[in-house]
C-alpha cells in the first residue's frame, strides 16, 4: 500500500511538472493568440521540451522515485515517453509549416533567424539520441560510444531547445515566465550534476576492493568484493548494483550485476557474472586487490517486499545469481518456508552453483527441479524449457498463495510468465525484472 | 508486463499532454467560436476627409473590393466594416443573414 501510494504520488508530479509549462504560458502578460494551430504547435513545442528536461530525473536513480515500481519500470518509463516527447517536437515545427505554408521558408538554414536555427539544432540532436538509441545495436555502438552520445545529445537538445525558446520570445517575455523557464532549465541539469559528479564523489569515498574472482559453472565468474574503509552496503536479496572494476567512479564504464550473495553479510558481497559480451568476458582477467565501486542498491525484484507462506523461484541462466542471494539469504535467516527452484539450463554440468544448491537443501525447505534443455542419455528429470506441463507437475496444492520470481533471459521471462498465466496463477504473484533498455 | 506498464503510464501522460495543450490552443483562439459570418476587417483609416468608398475600393479601383461585395450598396459598406479604433467596441457586435426575394444580406444584430 505504502509504495502504491508512493507510486500515485511520483506520477503525479511529474504530470504536474510536464504540464505546469503550459499554464505558465498563460501567465503574465496577456498574448494575443495566433490561431488554434499555431498556438497548438507552440504548446506542443512547450511540453515536448518540459518532457524532455524531465528525463535527466527519471534517469537519475534516485531511491525514492524507483522504490514504488523498481527501476526497470523507471527506465522502461524513460524510453517510451522520451519517443513520445520526440513526437511532441516533431509535430511542433510540423504543424506549424502545415498551417501555415509560408514559414517554411525559415527551414533555409542560410537566411533562418539564428533562434529558429538553435532549434533545428536541439531537433537534430534529439533525434540523434531517439536514433542512437533505439538503433544501438543496428549501429554497432558499443554501450561505453552509446552512453557518451546520449549524455552529450540530451544536453545539447534541451539547451539549443532553452535558447531557441528565449529568441522566439513570445510566450517568455515576462519576467517571471522568463525567470521560470531559465530556473526549470537549470533544475533539469541538477540530476546530471548529481549523477555525473556528486555520485561518483560519494562512491570515490566508498570504495570496494576484489577479494577474489571464482571460477562457476557455466562460463561464469563469481566477483567478491569486500568494502575498504566503510561497513558497506546493505541491500535485499535480489537487489543489483551498478557496478565499476578497475576504472574511475567518473567512468561511464558501468555494468549491473545482481547481488549473489547473502544480504545478511554486507562486509563481503559477490556478483556473479556471466561471460556474454565484451565486459563480461574480462571478468575472469580482474586480480584480486583491484579498486570496484558499486552504485547501489537497486531494484524491486526482492522477496523482502513479498511475504508468501512460500516461494517458487524459476532461473534461467545467469537469472541464477539473484537467485542464490535469495537462498542464501533465507538460509542465513534459517527460514523454514517451503521453496521450489526450478532452474532451466543447457546441461547438468552448466548449472551454475549446482554442488551449493544441493547443500542447501540441507538447510532449507528446498526442492530443486532441473529443467535440461540438453540432457545426456541418463537425464531422468525434465527436459526442454520450462513450460506449464513442467510446472504442473511440481507447483504445490497452495500454489496460488505463493509469490513467484523470474529471472533470465527476456524470452524465458516471457515464457515463463505465459505459462504461469495459464495455470492459473495470479500475475500480480509474478515478479521478475526486465532490463533489456537499450 | 512490466515493461508494458511502462508503456501503458507513458502513453497515458501523453495524451493527458496533448488534450491540455489541444486545451491551451482553445482558450488562446476565441475566434473560433465567434459566429463567422465573414467576420469583417476594420477600417485602418479614419473615414472623415475621404470620398466615397467606392473610388478607392470599388471593381476598378486601387484596392478593389472581393467580387462576393458585387451588387451591395455604398452604404453598406460601413454596416461591416468599422474604423479600427472603434473595432474594441465593435467586436461583440453580431451579424445575421436576412433572407428575402432579393437575395441574402449582412444585418448588424438589433437592426
Amino acid at each position: 500500500m505504502r509504495h502504491l501510494l508512493y507510486g500515485t504520488f511520483w506520477i503525479g508530479i511529474y504530470l504536474v511538472l510536464t504540464t505546469a509549462p503550459i499554464f505558465i504560458l498563460l501567465m503574465g502578460p496577456s498574448h494575443p493568440g495566433r490561431g488554434f494551430w499555431r498556438e497548438l504547435s507552440v504548446a506542443l513545442g512547450f511540453a515536448g521540451l518540459a518532457m524532455t528536461g524531465l528525463q535527466f530525473f527519471l534517469t537519475g536513480r534516485f531511491r525514492a522515485v524507483t522504490l514504488p515500481y523498481g527501476i526497470d519500470v523507471v527506465y522502461h518509463f524513460h524510453r517510451a515517453i522520451s519517443l513520445i516527447a520526440f513526437g511532441f517536437i516533431f509535430l511542433h515545427p510540423v504543424i506549424l509549416v502545415l498551417s501555415y505554408p509560408g514559414t517554411v521558408v525559415l527551414l533555409n538554414p542560410v537566411i533562418t533567424p539564428w533562434w529558429i536555427g538553435a532549434g533545428m539544432l536541439a531537433f537534430l540532436a534529439f533525434l540523434a539520441v531517439i536514433v542512437t538509441s533505439v538503433y544501438r545495436m543496428a549501429l554497432g555502438l558499443s554501450y561505453e560510444v552509446w552512453r557518451v552520445i546520449h549524455g552529450v545529445a540530451a544536453v545539447a537538445a534541451v539547451a539549443l531547445a532553452c535558447v531557441h525558446m528565449l529568441g522566439v520570445d513570445y510566450y517568455v517575455q515576462g519576467h517571471l515566465q522568463r525567470g521560470l523557464w531559465i530556473g526549470m532549465a537549470l533544475a533539469w541539469m541538477l540530476p546530471l550534476g548529481y549523477v555525473r559528479f556528486v555520485k561518483p564523489l560519494v562512491m570515490f569515498r566508498r570504495p570496494y576492493l576484489v577479494d577474489g574472482v571464482i571460477k562457476e559453472r557455466g562460463t561464469s565468474w563469481s566477483l567478491i568484493l569486500r568494502p575498504d574503509g566503510h561497513a558497506g552496503v546493505r541491500f535485499t536479496p535480489g537487489q543489483f548494483a551498478w557496478i565499476r572494476v578497475g576504472r574511475s567512479p567518473f567512468s561511464v564504464r558501468e555494468h549491473p550485476f545482481s547481488f549473489s550473495s547473502s544480504a545478511m553479510r554486507a562486509d563481503r558481497v559477490s556478483f556473479t557474472i556471466k561471460e556474454l559480451g565484451d565486459f563480461t568476458a574480462t571478468i575472469g582477467r580482474v586480480q584480486p586487490g583491484a579498486r570496484a565501486y558499486l552504485d547501489g542498491p537497486h531494484g524491486a525484484f526482492t522477496i523482502d517486499r513479498h511475504a508468501a507462506p512460500g516461494y517458487v523461484l524459476v532461473a534461467g541462466g545467469v537469472g541464477i545469481a539473484p537467485i542464490m542471494s535469495m537462498l542464501r539469504t533465507l538460509a542465513d535467516r534459517k527460514d523454514k518456508r517451503p521453496l521450489l527452484l526450478f532452474y532451466g539450463i543447457s546441461t547438468l554440468d552448466e548449472a551454475t552453483f549446482r554442488e551449493e544448491l544441493e547443500d542447501l537443501k540441507k538447510e532449507l525447505e528446498l526442492r530443486i527441479v532441473y529443467v535440461v534443455a540438453n540432457p545426456s542419455d541418463g537425464w531422468k528429470g525434465e527436459r526442454g524449457y520450462i513450460n506449464a506441463e513442467i510446472m504442473a507437475r511440481h507447483l504445490p496444492e497452495n500454489r496460488m498463495e505463493l509469490e513467484y520470481f523470474v529471472c533470465g533471459p527476456q524470452l524465458m521471462q516471457h515464457s515463463v510468465r505465459h505459462a504461469l498465466e495459464r495455470l492459473g496463477i495470479p500475475l500480480d504473484r509474478v515478479q521478475s525484472e526486465s532490463f533489456h533498455f537499450v | 508486463m512490466r515493461e508494458t506498464y511502462s508503456v501503458h503510464l507513458a502513453v497515458i501522460s501523453g495524451t493527458l499532454i496533448i488534450l491540455l495543450a489541444v486545451l491551451f490552443a482553445v482558450i488562446q483562439s476565441p475566434a473560433l467560436f465567434e459566429r463567422s459570418v465573414g467576420v469583417a476587417a476594420t477600417i485602418p483609416h479614419p473615414l472623415e476627409g475621404f470620398r466615397q468608398c467606392e473610388s478607392c475600393h470599388g471593381l476598378k479601383g486601387d484596392i478593389p473590393y472581393p467580387i462576393r461585395h458585387l451588387g451591395w450598396s455604398i452604404e453598406s459598406c460601413t454596416r461591416c466594416h468599422v474604423p479600427s479604433e472603434y473595432a474594441a467596441a465593435m467586436k461583440h457586435n453580431r451579424y445575421h443573414e436576412q433572407r428575402s426575394d432579393s437575395g441574402k444580406k449582412l444585418i448588424a444584430s438589433g437592426e
